[in-house]
Formats: structure tokens, sequence, C-alpha cells
């Protein structure tokens, strides 16, 4: 008769909740498994709050260290990342307040522009254009419009991160949408602006080729 | 929720499939409403057309490094105890309130019922105009109330003021549809 075999289950395929049970049963290494699954989505997140990779590594670091340590108050009524991720965003918004300090409100604090590809000039100047939008929108609002439009999480997790209740993460998300199309529509047509800005940029660069 | 948050809820896929399909229906007859939900939909379509490229590293090189500089600071770093004590503390003196506090509570309900009771007799204020009254004190308070919406208060509001291409029977019809339904 064959036997079978139970092996026990892999660091990788367990979940967060039961990696964090280990490291909190003393298996400090196991917390690497941590690292590695979310690293990358909050070094992206916090690229998108501050302005360049240094300052975002910065925040992965200190927020890793900080979940590390509080690991005995993870309650588990959210999920780790969402509960790091809220650690991710406190961290940043303390440091931005920090950078600014001289600023009367954190609100004024951009995010990130990135440098835009010389290929894709209308996409850019489009870009541009929606992230001075996105720069004016009170803190909330912006947390709420990047979680939920760039980093796809559901208003449960939002909620969850912004430490608020489901229908306030709704809200902040809904008041960040409304009013960018307000300003939006201040430019009375962007398809029409749109048009005009890729003409003038196609232009430039057809006199630049032509120059060349 | 209000009538916009509703429709968010549209776009956004949070809805179930029942009243996401009735919600569909109301758009055909409702232009507003349409407009509502084209500007939710085109916005966030803009902005993920739109979406800033990716400035962070993408090399495993950097990540490995990433992942070594955290785990090493880890290595130095103490797990804080869960703050326990505090809250059996917390708790210890909550059920001490509670049940000190839970008779001169009882008392005080049963005082301020009968003073309730008595000032609503003499002053012979209907509770509609008790309503009225708040409101005109508060306005503010008032429409944030107003503002909420159930299900079928919005189904109601969207019939009732957005029917923009309906002629009154069919409206009608429509409403007695949805009655039946609930």
């Amino acid at each position: 008769m064959a036997e079978i075999v139970v092996t026990p289950k892999g660091l990788n395929e367990m979940s967060d909740l039961e990696v964090v049970n280990l490291v909190r049963g003393g298996d400090r290494k196991a917390f690497s498994i941590l690292v590695k699954r979310h690293q990358k989505g909050l070094l992206r997140l916090s690229v998108r709050f501050m302005k360049d990779v240094d300052a975002a590594e910065d925040i992965v670091q200190e927020a890793f260290i900080k979940a590390y340590e509080r690991l005995a108050s993870f309650e588990a009524r959210a999920s780790f990342k969402s509960w790091l991720y809220q650690i991710a965003i406190n961290t940043a918004k303390n440091k931005l307040r920090d950078r600014f300090e001289n600023m009367a409100d954190i609100d004024n604090v951009h995010l990130a522009v990135p440098a835009r590809a010389e290929t894709d000039l209308l996409h850019g100047a489009i870009a541009t254009l929606l992230q001075q939008h996105i720069d004016q929108l009170p803190f909330r609002q912006r947390t709420a419009l990047v979680l939920r439009v760039y980093e796809d999480l559901s208003f449960k997790e939002i909620a969850e991160i912004m430490e608020c209740p489901y229908d306030t993460a709704k809200a902040n998300y809904r008041h960040a949408l409304m009013r960018l199309r307000e300003e939006l529509q201040s430019h009375q047509d962007l398809k029409q602006w749109t048009e005009e800005v890729g003409g003038f940029f196609m232009e430039m660069q057809k006199t630049a080729e032509v120059d060349a | 929720m209000s009538r916009e948050s509703w429709w968010l809820d549209y776009v956004e896929g949070e809805l179930d499939p029942a009243t996401r399909a009735e919600m569909k229906a109301l758009l055909r007859h409702s232009k507003a409403d349409r407009e509502v939900v084209e500007a939710l939909s085109s916005t966030k379509e803009l902005l993920k057309e739109h979406e800033p490229p990716a400035t962070e590293p993408a090399d495993d090189l950097f990540f490995d490094a990433l992942h070594d500089k955290i785990m090493a600071a880890v290595e130095e770093t103490v797990v804080k105890p869960a703050p326990r004590a505090a809250t059996q503390r917390l708790k210890k003196n909550k059920r001490l309130l509670i049940s000190s506090g839970g008779v001169a509570a009882f008392a005080m309900l049963l005082l301020s019922v009968c003073f309730l009771s008595t000032s609503s007799q003499q002053t012979g204020l209907s509770s509609t105009n008790q309503i009225l009254q708040a409101a005109l004190q508060s306005p503010d308070e008032s429409l944030r109330v107003l503002g909420v919406q159930s299900q079928n208060d919005f189904f109601v509001d969207v019939a009732g003021t957005s029917f923009d291409d309906l002629n009154i029977m069919q409206l009608q019809g429509l409403l007695k549809t949805k009655t039946r339904v609930r």
C-alpha cells in the first residue's frame, strides 16, 4: 500500500497571515517572505508620494521595520498588505510634512511628476496636465484616488489603509474624481486641447527633425 | 448614500447584478444621470490611460539589495509587545464604569422620558414641527441628512426628477413595477 507523504506547507505557499504568525512565533527569517512579496508594490506606491526613488526606498525600509516592530499589535482586522500600506502612507505623509514644514499645507506637496519619453509628447502633455490637477487635491482625496486608480485596490482595502469608514473612502475618491472632472472641464474641451497641444509638439518635433 | 454615490457604485462595479441591471434601465431615461455616469467613468479612463510611467527600478538586483537592507535592519529590531496591559486596564475601567453608572443612567432615562412627555404636551409641538424647527436652526446638518439616500429613495428620486424622456403614463407604469418588486 502506497504511503501518503504529507509535506509541510512551504513558506511561499503560506498566506500573509500564516507567515505573520510564524514570525510572531519567533521565526524572524520568515519575515523575508513578506518583504519579497510586498516591496515592489510598496516602492511603486511610495514613489507616487515622494519626489524620488531614494526617498521612496527610505519609506519602504521604514515601513517594513515599523511593521516588524509592531507585529504583535497586528490584529488582522485588515489584511497585512493594507496594514503595511497604511504604515507606508503615514510615514510618507510625515516625511512630506517634515520636508515642507515651512509650507502652510501638506496638500501643496506635489506627487512625483516623472520625466516622459521624448517620443510620447502628447501622452506626456496630458499626463502632466492631469498630474497638476491631482497635485491640487487634498491629501486624503489624492490618496483614495491613487490607491483606486493606480493600485486597483477595493474600497474596503482603501478604507483600511486610510483608517476611515468604507463610505468615507468612497466619498474621498468620488470628490477627487468629480473635482478633477470640473478642473478638466475648465479647459473647455480636453480633446480639443490635446489636439492643439499634440499638434504643437508634433510640429516642434518635425521642425527639430528638419533642422537636424 | 447620495445620488452621485449610487452612480459611483455603478461605475466602479460595486453593485450586485440585480441592482446594477435596474440602474442600467434607469439610465436609459435620465439624461442628467447619464451625464454623471459619463463624467465619472471618462475621468477614470483618462487617468488610467495617462498613468505616469513607472519610475521605480525594475531590476531584481535593486530589490535583492533592498530586501537585504530591510532584513539586516530587522535582525537588529525587537518586536514590541502588544499593549495588552493597557487594553485590559481599559476594559476593567469600562466594566466598572458601566456597572456603577448603569443604575444612575437608568434613573436619568426615566426622568428624561417623563420630562419630555410633559413638555411636549405643554408646548403642543407635533414631531413634524419639531423637525422643521430643528431644520431651521441647523440647515447644514439637515441638508446632510437629506443627502443620505437609501436604495429605495434613490430609485424614487431618479424616477421623480430625471425621467426626461418619459411621459407621465410611462412613469406611472414604471413606478408600479418598482413597487411590485419591493
